[in-house]
């Protein structure tokens, strides 16, 4: 069953010097149960797409397309139906653990709020299963720690506790934005652990935004190259990472350090990412691309369908 | 622990007070003249035993040791001027009049100061942030001699809705201009300050992890973005009480308000030696007092304070 079917998305910001786009027509759509790598830059647009998804873009942001969730269209929602399914049905994970919690409040607080407001409980229900949870996601002693402040608990304690919060109502969507960027590398693998652990749980989707191939190998069915607010390239995972296609995942890869390659200087991509507000006519990676063609300049590419039943927008693919 | 750090910082303020002590008597006496210094000629002799009572032939270190130890017996002397009159009964008649003025012009100092941020913040850049802002720089760049004058000139004289000073019991009318004047500086600081921490806070990544929880708005405005937007306001009641104290000596002489502030500038034109110190004393203990006040709340507001 589809469960996410996102069409034509673009966000665009109206700023001093332009039109900024940071997404550019994106469409994608998810089933049911399986886990979606979006692997990018900084600054190319993963981060907006999530926020769109979540409904919570800035005020200034102009927002086209649709976005269907399980058979609702949520981009027409207003702010108190958005409301409703945002932590209810679909929940996030903040890239920072450090920041995203209230040091101002007690997990207690701020675990059971959630279960109080979507699903009418009482604090000492809400409060029993927050606790449940704690302990489900690897917080020892949940009974007394649950009544802590952020403060008292380490880095990957505090994503865990994140994790913990966001699958309180057993969302059918749970988007992780970089979740194991601020952890050190032991902590990283476990956090991957638990987000595996739980998904194959409650059979939920995932969507994981990340720049890092490490995380999408680990975790994802699917994986969507991002660059310049667009899709560049879209396949399952295997075969992406075995085959890629398009330039841009080619050096992407190529610039990833393995133990194989000793001895070979690390490929390093040259140029910069675009500027959003002069974002090119045709292929937004041309600039930098090794394999450009004349007609890369100024006109879009085109998806196309690859053998291995992938997706890529580009003209030196097809 | 709470409580013996209250107990610490007590103690720790009685050297404080000394050297407050200090400075203002030697300022006091640095003045040229004296309490007895008057039109009418006072034959000799007679100043000569006034002097001699009053310790004022003893040497100025002498005179200082004198009074360090009256006040320790919790004496703040005899007034030099109004006769018959000890600097503690003085206080103690105009200080309950003083604190009333000054705590109800804090109160409303802080909740119409937060309010007002906390709207300009919540309407960045709209015409209520911009009404509010320009009210808060007016608000700090005028002083209470200037604005007080004008409201009486406007409320008192030519509407003729309030009184224009006196100090009534129970005719709350008598409040409202006095408390008006004395927070209104307040009341501009205390909203810019909160705007600036509001902004912060809500720009804050865990205001956007509340809206991805689908919270209410009203809920995250009041559980998770208040406390954290408050704190910075609450650390500047301790430096606001001594501006409040400062503003009252001011504005109880404008509406002639029977407080405390009246003597300080009296006596300290009167050179009133004792009254001026023993008003000093006074209002020593309650900043040190109001400034322990905010950092045991502070403590209690902020859960990674620990004492």
């Amino acid at each position: 069953m589809c469960i996410l079917d996102v069409e034509d998305l673009s966000v665009k910001y109206a700023t001093r010097s332009g039109l900024l786009t940071a997404v550019n027509h994106i469409s994608f759509s998810l089933m049911q149960g399986t886990t979606l790598g979006i692997v990018g830059e900084s600054g190319s647009g993963k981060s907006q797409l999530a926020m769109a998804l979540m409904g919570l873009l800035d005020t200034s942001a102009r927002q086209t397309g649709k976005i269907i969730f399980d058979g609702q269209t949520i981009s027409d929602f207003d702010r108190t139906q958005r409301r409703h399914i945002n932590g209810n049905r679909i929940a996030m994970v903040f890239q920072d653990p450090m920041s995203a919690l209230n040091p101002y409040l007690s997990l207690a607080t701020q675990m059971t709020e959630v279960l109080m407001v979507h699903q009418q409980m009482r604090y000492k229900q809400a409060l029993e299963q927050s606790i449940t949870m704690l302990a489900e996601c690897g917080i020892d002693e949940p009974k007394t720690r649950i009544h802590s402040y952020p403060h008292e608990f380490s880095g990957g304690m505090r994503q865990r506790i994140l994790i913990a919060t966001a699958l309180l109502c057993r969302p059918a969507l749970l988007i992780a934005d970089e979740p194991t960027t601020a952890l050190d590398v032991s902590m990283q693998a476990q956090i991957l652990d638990l987000l595996k652990q739980v998904q194959h749980q409650q059979k939920m989707t995932l969507i994981v935004i990340t720049h890092d191939f490490g995380v999408v190998a680990s975790l994802c069915d699917q994986v969507m190259v991002m660059y310049g607010g667009q899709v560049m390239e879209y396949g399952l995972v295997a075969e992406l990472l075995q085959q890629p296609l398009h330039p841009y995942t080619q050096g992407l890869l190529e610039s990833m350090p393995t133990l194989k390659k000793t001895g070979k200087q690390l490929y390093s991509m040259p140029g910069d990412p675009p500027d959003p507000v002069y974002l090119p006519q045709g292929c937004p990676f041309e600039p930098r691309c090794r394999q450009r063609l004349a007609e890369c300049k100024t006109i879009k590419p085109e998806p196309v369908i690859a053998e291995n039943a992938g997706m890529v927008f580009c003209h030196a693919a097809s | 622990m709470l409580l013996r750090y209250a107990f610490q910082r007590l103690l720790s303020a009685i050297p404080t007070l000394m050297v407050m002590v200090f400075i203002a008597f030697y300022l006091v006496h640095s003045a040229p003249g004296g309490p007895f210094d008057t039109e009418k000629v006072i034959a000799p002799e007679v100043r000569a035993n006034l002097d001699r009572l009053y310790h004022l032939d003893q040497p100025l270190h002498k005179q200082f040791i004198y009074y360090l130890r009256s006040i320790m017996r919790g004496d703040l002397g005899p007034s030099f001027r109004y006769r018959d009159y000890s600097v503690n009964d003085l206080i103690a008649a105009g200080f309950p009049v003083s604190f009333k003025l000054g705590a109800a012009a804090m109160s409303l100092a802080v909740i119409i100061g937060s309010l007002l941020g906390m709207f300009a913040a919540l309407y960045r850049n709209s015409v209520v942030d911009n009404t509010i802002q320009l009210f808060s720089v007016t608000g700090i760049a005028i002083p209470g001699f200037v604005i007080a004058p004008v409201m009486i000139l406007l409320f008192s004289i030519d509407l003729k809705w309030l009184p224009a000073g006196g100090w009534q019991i129970g005719r709350w009318s008598d409040w409202v201009l006095p408390v008006i004047a004395l927070a209104l500086p307040q009341i501009a600081y205390i909203a810019r300050l909160m705007r600036g921490s509001m902004i912060d806070v809500l720009n804050s990544v865990y205001i956007r992890a509340a809206y991805a929880k689908g919270l209410p708005t009203s809920l995250i405005l009041r559980r998770h973005a208040f406390k954290p937007a408050f704190l910075p306001v609450l650390s500047y009641l301790g430096p606001a009480s001594a501006g409040i104290i400062t503003g009252s000596v001011v504005i109880e002489q404008i509406f002639s308000i029977p407080g405390i502030g009246r003597y300080f500038v009296q006596g300290a034109i009167n050179r009133d030696y004792t009254l001026v110190l023993g008003v000093v004393v006074v209002y020593g203990i309650l900043v040190i007092f109001a400034n322990l006040v905010v950092d045991l709340l502070y403590a209690w507001l902020d859960p990674k304070v620990e004492y």
